[in-house]
């Protein structure tokens, strides 16, 4: 059976090199789209500022707004994104090539490529802040590797999302934020109970923010899937159940929010499951 | 490093992918592997291909065909006689098993083992190949067809053998073809014990023609007849009957697939049996690997002396060419049992069978039961005078029942019981026959159910004496033994066997598995078989009930693993109530017990219990096990009181556990978390538990609804970190089951701070918990939520229990006991 796996392991490996489109078209940042973006841009800031890791690209693709205005002020520099950018970059890469080791299935890394794919296009599509920052623009888009090839393949979506009940092993979430109503529509081909699935998490989730991903930034992502959602033919009824069912535990002024969790023996990766 | 520890399966890996990849009419052609450190040429695949080659990988079925087939070859029966094979005559058999077939998996290991033939390190080796040819390529196997090849590596092989290439072909082929034949089998594990037998005889076969003078004759056993030693002498059975078959193990001896005999031994007594060696041979024995005196006689017969080893031992009486790694030139199989002793009374009712005395009778059952190491007290009561008032219709003879009656009693004969009764006192633990002089059915000659106490034989139906005894000791193997008859229970032809449970008026004999039953009664759950009548379509049996139970008990003492169900015609479940007695408590119990076709087994070690599903208060004991067509499914179910769980648990599978026990109360629960306490094992370590809220019944039962599991006693085991979370060794698994806790699965007991750590795990915290008003979003709306944290306490509770938990598993090892967690999560 070990056999089997890393031959498994291998296979997948080996269609890295396979030409990927993901097609996402990203989120625009615009309060037109989302009144939201217009809130909580104080916490999102502080949070950019204390520490680029705090998010990940896609959730950098609903904080444009305070991205930018970070980088204008120079409160973040340009050589900062880019370190951060390439860091997670050669995480992938060192990850992907080093098959034995079980990264790159267990922590999903396979998604850093394709969040990186969401934040381009929500770049591009943020109109109005690329016309107010075009200098930025320009720069942020230059210094964000595409991360051609290095991502998980379509194909293996249904093997890559899974639903688990315990805390941190399930990559639902993550998937749904970047492929919406085309991820239910491919699960259901393999699985017919697949939308019972999606349901079932809808209904039941709770988000927690914290001071690294505050209230707003949550609720952004949440009222992007919703809307992503809801423009899906097959997932209009899912975007309700969403709304009616996935909550957001406050927890923004609690800056010992992950000391405690370190303290009782939870790392970083099983806490930020959405 | 990785080229050390990884490079023997890299170099696999290749090979495979090599062989997956490159199509097939390219992997034909002749090439040269790649090696370690080769640049490989890239290789252009079409969907297609790409498609059958993940279709391939992921054929399981195949895959493990091929892979079985890999330890058939390997077996180490197999690997003994190759091993005699290369000592005698200076040559190494490799023997490798393959499926003759194209695809993917097949074709990766039929490649993979006759290049072993090539890489063989002998200069001479016999390949001797085992050829599953699958009867169809097109969807999942549907089965094989076998053959064997033997060939040799070099025309060396043969001269060496003295034998031609052509002979041993032709021994391949006819071994093959009268062994294996064309018979199917639908997987290389149903076929190993065939395939391995026609190997070693084709092997042999070519031994013995390749040297004529070591030929081996065969040695077969026969019951000692009583000698002048005044020991005696117990059981020997020989196969008759093919449809007993299986109880006689097979043996490939000279050549031969043969079926062995058995002898019975009485425990640590000595007895002996005759050995019949063919041609000249002079055999020597042994039992064990110790040599065995065996004392010659006429025409090549040898009186073998042996010993009975402790109750319920098997062993192998061997016959040998030489003392000294001898060929094996026959095989009988012992078993030894302690003595079961019986006390028998005859009642001779108004005169009936006044010819029979107590000291021949008694000699008599003797002798028909030493085959099985069992003896009788036997007292004839003289003169019993029973009157006819249990005569109720007037004719004088005792109302035997409708012909297919099996189980119960007549009117007349519970009137002759009672009657009986009343001048004389039942003795418990001693059977009864009332001789009677006739039935109402005119040819009837005895009646005893089993398993019960009272049997009737009648006297005027039967010409003398020898026939009387035999009809009383056959219906003492239904009473106390509970025997069936051998044509109902084995389908062996009727009234036509020497079998004491035939007909046939001489028959005395007793099969194998009927010693077997004789020393294990409870072995034989019968239903229905009582004389309590229930109501309401549920028949009441308490005395099936309490075997069923003790048959179970019984099993678990004696540390055996399978319960063997007699054989039944037609597939049914029978339900019956009855009543348990455990430390003077009274348990109410329901029995559901399946009965298939075919002989199946249940597996009693199996301690699975569940509250039912929809009776909060009702406790299931579910037996499952293994039916004839292989698959395993539910064939027991005992309904009990959950208040009785314990003391039923530890009735039926002993005390050879330590059980910790956790129990938990609710406190409190709203939206989002639940709030419990817990104890374990009556406040050692306490604590509470926080989970997530309640749900439906279905919720709670259902993967990724994220409610808290359903209220249910869980086995609860150390997590074996499959997940691999990182605090995963001091967590711990609650081990869910559909019948509790529906699709839920990777229940956890682990730490966190709240309840959006968990989605249906539990966490434990100390006495530092707090309440917290939190600010909770949902459906567009703010609301306030208390909020359970864990305070700093969680890692410190888990410890807690962990160390508790240790403590246990020491004191289990101690007292050689097994540890079993158990969490009831009260609501």
């Amino acid at each position: 059976m070990k056999h089997i796996m890393i031959l498994i392991v291998l296979l997948v490996s080996a269609q890295k090199n396979f030409s990927q489109d993901y097609g996402f078209s990203g989120v625009n940042n615009n309060p037109s789209v989302d009144a939201d973006f217009a809130n909580g841009s104080e916490q999102i800031g502080l949070s950019i500022k204390e520490n680029l890791s705090n998010l990940n690209l896609y959730e950098y693709a609903h904080s444009l707004p305070e991205l930018y205005d970070l980088m204008e002020s120079g409160e973040v520099t340009i050589q900062q994104w880019r370190t951060f950018v390439d860091s997670l970059e050669q995480t992938v890469v060192m990850h992907l090539e080093d098959t034995i080791r079980p990264y790159w299935a267990v922590q999903y890394l396979g998604l850093i490529p394709l969040q990186a794919q969401f934040f381009l296009a929500s770049l591009e599509k943020s109109n109005s802040l690329r016309a107010r920052y075009p200098d930025t623009y320009i720069l942020i888009k230059e210094n964000t590797p595409v991360m051609e090839g290095l991502g998980y393949k379509r194909a293996n979506l249904d093997s890559l999302v899974t639903f688990t009940d315990v805390v941190g092993t399930s990559t639902f979430w993550y998937f749904l934020q970047l492929f919406g109503c085309d991820l239910v529509r491919e699960l259901q081909q393999t699985s017919a109970n697949a939308k019972n699935k999606v349901i079932l998490k809808l209904q039941n989730t709770t988000v927690v923010s914290t001071y690294k991903t505050p209230f707003f930034l949550q609720k952004r992502k949440l009222q992007s899937i919703q809307r992503s959602l809801e423009s899906g033919d097959d997932c209009s009824d899912l975007s309700n159940i969403l709304f009616q069912g996935t909550g957001i535990l406050i927890k923004d002024d609690d800056r010992n929010y992950f000391s405690d969790k370190k303290k009782e023996g939870i790392d970083f990766y099983k806490v930020k499951t959405f | 490093m990785i080229s050390k520890v990884y490079g023997p399966v890299f170099c696999l890996i290749l090979s495979v992918l090599l062989l997956a990849i490159v199509p097939q009419s390219h992997a034909r052609q002749p090439s040269v592997p790649p090696q370690e450190g080769d640049t490989l040429d890239n290789i252009t695949i079409s969907e297609d291909e790409a498609r059958n080659i993940i279709k391939g990988l992921f054929d399981l079925p195949r895959l493990t065909h091929s892979l079985a087939l890999g330890r058939i070859a390997k077996d180490e029966r197999l690997t003994a006689f190759t091993d005699g094979f290369m000592q005698r005559n200076n040559i190494q058999v490799l023997t490798i098993g393959y499926i003759d077939s194209d695809e993917f998996w097949p074709r990766i290991f039929k490649q993979q083992r006759l290049g072993k033939i090539n890489k063989a390190d002998a200069d001479n080796p016999l390949a001797a190949k085992i050829i599953f040819v699958p009867a169809s390529t097109e969807g999942p196997p549907t089965g094989y067809t076998t053959r064997l090849e033997l060939t040799g590596k070099t025309s060396q092989v043969y001269e060496l053998l003295s034998i031609s290439q052509a002979e041993v072909d032709s021994i391949a082929a006819s071994t093959s073809q009268q062994q294996l034949g064309n018979t199917t089998f639908a997987t290389p594990n149903e076929a190993k014990e065939t395939v391995l037998s026609a190997l070693i005889a084709a092997l042999q076969r070519v031994e013995l023609k390749a040297s004529p003078q070591d030929a081996v004759a065969l040695v077969t056993f026969q019951a000692a007849p009583p000698d002048d030693t005044g020991l005696p002498t117990y059981g020997f059975d020989q196969m008759v009957y093919e449809q007993l078959g299986a109880d006689y193990p097979t043996a490939t001896i000279a050549g031969q697939t043969v079926r062995t005999a058995w002898k019975s031994l009485k425990s640590n007594a000595p007895d002996k049996v005759i050995a019949v060696a063919g041609g000249d041979a002079s055999p020597v024995f042994e039992m064990n690997g110790v040599a065995l005196t065996a004392t010659p006689g006429n025409a090549n017969t040898y009186k073998v002396s042996l010993m009975g080893a402790s109750d319920g031992t098997t062993s192998e009486v061997l016959a040998l060419t030489s003392a000294d790694n001898g060929l094996t030139m026959g095989l009988l199989n012992t078993i030894s049992y302690d003595e079961e002793h019986t006390s028998v009374k005859i009642v001779p009712v108004n005169g009936a069978g006044g010819g029979i005395t107590q000291a021949v009778l008694r000699d008599a059952l003797n002798e028909i039961y030493a085959s099985v190491i069992a003896t009788w007290d036997v007292e004839v009561l003289p003169g019993v005078q029973l009157g006819m008032a249990w005569d109720e219709d007037g004719d004088g003879k005792l109302n035997d029942g409708e012909t297919g009656m099996l189980s119960n009693y007549t009117g007349e004969m519970n009137a002759m019981i009672a009657e009986f009764r009343k001048a004389h006192d039942r003795e418990k633990d001693t059977y009864y026959i009332f001789l009677v002089d006739l039935p109402k059915t005119a040819t009837k000659l005895g009646y005893m159910p089993r398993k019960k106490q009272w049997g009737f034989v009648f006297a005027g139906n039967h010409n003398n004496n020898e026939a009387l005894t035999k009809t009383i000791a056959h219906e003492l193997g239904h009473g106390v033994f509970h025997l069936e008859h051998t044509f109902s229970e084995k389908g062996l032809p009727q009234s036509q066997t020497t079998n004491l449970m035939d007909y046939t008026p001489t028959g005395t004999t007793l099969y194998k598995y009927q010693w077997d039953y004789v020393h294990d009664p409870v072995n034989v759950v019968t239903l229905f078989d009582d004389d309590e009548e229930g109501a309401m379509g549920v028949i009441s049996n308490s005395t099936n009930t309490k075997a069923l139970l003790d048959s179970i008990r019984s099993y678990n003492k004696k540390k055996i693993d399978k319960l063997i169900s007699s054989d039944f015609i037609k597939d049914k479940k029978y339900v019956y109530t009855g009543i348990i007695i455990i430390d003077s408590v009274e348990i109410d119990l329901l029995i559901e017990h399946w009965y298939y076709s075919g002989r199946h087994e249940i597996n009693p070690k199996q301690n699975y219990h569940f509250r039912h599903p929809t009776m909060p208060k009702r406790v299931i004991f579910e037996f499952d096990g293994t039916v004839s067509s292989g698959d395993i499914k539910p064939l027991l179910k005992i309904h009990a009181p959950a208040t009785n769980e314990k003391k039923l648990e530890e009735y039926l599978f002993g005390d050879d556990t330590l059980r910790v026990n956790i129990v938990t109360t609710l406190i409190a629960e709203n939206q989002k978390n639940t709030f419990s306490s817990f104890s374990i094992d009556n406040e050692q370590v306490t604590g509470f538990f926080i989970e997530r809220e309640p749900g439906t019944v279905t919720q709670e039962r259902t993967e990724g609804s994220g409610k808290r599991v359903p209220e249910n006693e869980y086995v609860v085991e150390e997590n074996n970190c499959a997940t691999g979370r990182a605090n995963c060794l001091n967590e711990f698994t609650l081990i869910t089951t559909p019948a509790k806790s529906g699709t839920r699965d990777g229940i956890l007991i682990h730490t966190g701070t709240d309840f959006s750590d968990i989605t249906g795990c539990l966490l434990p915290v100390g006495d530092s918990y707090v309440v917290e008003a939190n600010q909770y979003y949902i459906g567009g709306q703010m609301v306030t939520l208390d909020i359970y944290k864990s305070n700093g306490t969680s890692g410190t509770k888990l410890t807690a229990i962990n160390t508790y938990i240790e403590e246990k598993k020491t004191q289990a090892s101690d007292e050689k006991k097994v540890l079993k967690i158990l969490i009831d999560i009260n609501r």
